[in-house]
């Protein structure tokens, strides 16, 4: 079955993906972080048999992943096209995740809560990705009892989760405003009206690939149907500022020409670092939203940045490589891409 | 040992990421934590743990969380609830961070099996971005 990240969504010269995450816990027992591995094991069954339960609708929908069973690069692999975050393959004993065939609904267990519900879908679909999430939690409620208090709502690890206890995102790719300098006062503004923007290309210090996350951040005194409200609602502006810089940008000789010198790079290079691809990928693309370039689909460039990760790279040609070897692959990878483009 | 990203502020927090194929763990000030999205509680704005020990932890420690343990000051020292029952058993003195972290008190969305009457907002939130247009209009990336 086709994953989700491989199709195209609506409005996808913006926004890549929207994701939606509930963290859930069960009342009685304490936090993953408390439990010894007999316990978090007794609560990955009881999570697992309530999914599996054949009188409920998701009866046949999840394959279970017990992540201590998997390789590194496995892992690594999940963290790297964002199935799971890097905190939760640090510790993988006692972990695990069921996972639908599209990856696009999956349960993290015994990561920071109990429960982790995720949904994800390409583009601009956060309602949409929303209701599935709810349906998810609604279906587990009946025969998990998740941790509430009417005051506080869903209790978590994390206080700076508790009430709806839910993350909305959207994953953009913002170059222009990026290239502009204003991402970190947008970012800063986008703070105060407790939401928050992060780069999430590259690494936690260098950010590579002008791809950011815009989610809320405040959970206690809104509504779930109201943090998405205000989240579209700020997507929708950002995406109306990205593209109308974009135009702007394009009509410099300067811009266009480093749109045109990087394309080179990506045909003809025999070497790429993956962050190095990641930054000539982001122009690239920025060209094709731009009107700049025709002919070259974002599917194409979307999928290389997913398929070109050094340990998702690695799993792909079934070996260990060094990272000299990762580079070279990597670039005949996106060459022979690019070749017909 | 310095923030990994600043280099200026000492580091207090570690954070998660994947480099090269690999988990990596970086070190970063509160300040950049917080700016880039990480943290616990304690690192939320406007937040200073000096002033959180003086006004709510005054010494005593007897009391623990009856289902997992925690003491008040595990909680505070990690940021970190050890079960549902703490927020229960700590109640009255963790509703002043709660509200602090949240800028409120009170749920208004779904509960268990079943939903809350949804509020709509009066009001559309705007965005400034600002900025204008740089100067140099050099290359994008």
């Amino acid at each position: 079955m086709t994953k989700w990240y491989r199709e195209e969504g609506p409005e996808c010269d913006v926004i890549l993906a929207s994701q939606v995450q509930l963290s859930r816990n069960l009342e009685g027992i304490p936090f993953p972080a408390r439990l010894d591995d007999a316990e978090k094991l007794r609560t990955a069954d009881r999570i697992r048999a309530a999914a599996a339960d054949s009188k409920s609708s998701l009866a046949g929908i999840f394959r279970y992943v017990d992540m201590q069973a998997l390789e590194e690069k496995q892992a690594v692999a999940m963290a790297e096209r964002r199935l799971v975050k890097p905190e939760f393959i640090a510790g993988r004993k006692g972990r695990g995740l069921l996972v639908s065939p599209d990856e696009s609904l999956c349960i993290l267990i015994n990561g920071e809560d109990h429960l982790l519900l995720q949904s994800a879908g390409a583009g601009f679909s956060l309602s949409k990705v929303y209701e599935r999430a709810d349906s998810l939690d609604s279906i587990l409620s009946k025969s998990l009892p998740f941790a509430f208090d009417p005051r506080l709502g869903f209790l978590t690890e994390n206080p700076s989760n508790l009430g709806t206890a839910m993350v909305a995102s959207f994953i953009l790719h913002l170059p222009a405003l990026n290239d502009l300098g204003v991402v970190e006062r947008l970012s800063a503004n986008l703070f105060r009206l407790g939401m928050s923007l992060r780069s999430i290309g590259g690494t936690v210090i260098r950010p590579r690939g002008s791809i950011y996350r815009l989610s809320n951040r405040i959970t206690l005194g809104l509504s779930e149907q109201e943090a998405v409200e205000n989240l579209t609602g700020m997507a929708r502006q950002i995406m109306a500022q990205e593209r109308s810089s974009r135009k702007k940008l394009i009509q410099d000789i300067r811009v266009q020409d480093t749109v045109s010198r990087s394309l080179g790079i990506l045909r003809s290079a025999r070497l790429l670092t993956y962050n190095e691809f990641l930054d000539l990928a982001s122009v690239v693309r920025f060209g094709v939203a731009a009107g700049f370039l025709q002919g070259i689909d974002y599917q194409l460039i979307d999928g290389l940045v997913l398929r070109t990760p050094p340990a998702t790279l690695m799993l792909e040609y079934g070996m260990t490589l060094t990272d000299s070897e990762r580079r070279a692959f990597r670039a005949k990878m996106v060459r022979e891409a690019f070749q017909n483009q | 040992m310095l923030c990994q990203r600043c280099g200026k502020n000492s580091a207090s927090i570690s954070v998660k990421s994947i480099s090269g194929g690999k988990l990596a763990e970086y070190a970063l000030c509160a300040e950049c934590a917080r700016e880039l999205g990480y943290g616990n509680f304690l690192t939320g704005p406007g937040y200073h743990l000096d002033d959180f020990v003086h006004e709510f932890f005054n010494g005593t420690d007897d009391i623990r969380c009856k289902c997992c343990g925690s003491s008040f000051s595990d909680i505070i020292r990690s940021g970190r609830a050890g079960c549902a029952e703490c927020y229960r058993t700590f109640y009255d003195r963790l509703l002043p961070i709660i509200r602090q972290i949240h800028g409120s008190d009170t749920h208004r969305g779904k509960i268990p099996g079943g939903a809350l009457p949804q509020v709509r907002l009066d009001s559309q939130i705007t965005l400034s971005v600002g900025g204008g247009d740089k100067p140099d209009g050099g290359g994008t990336g």
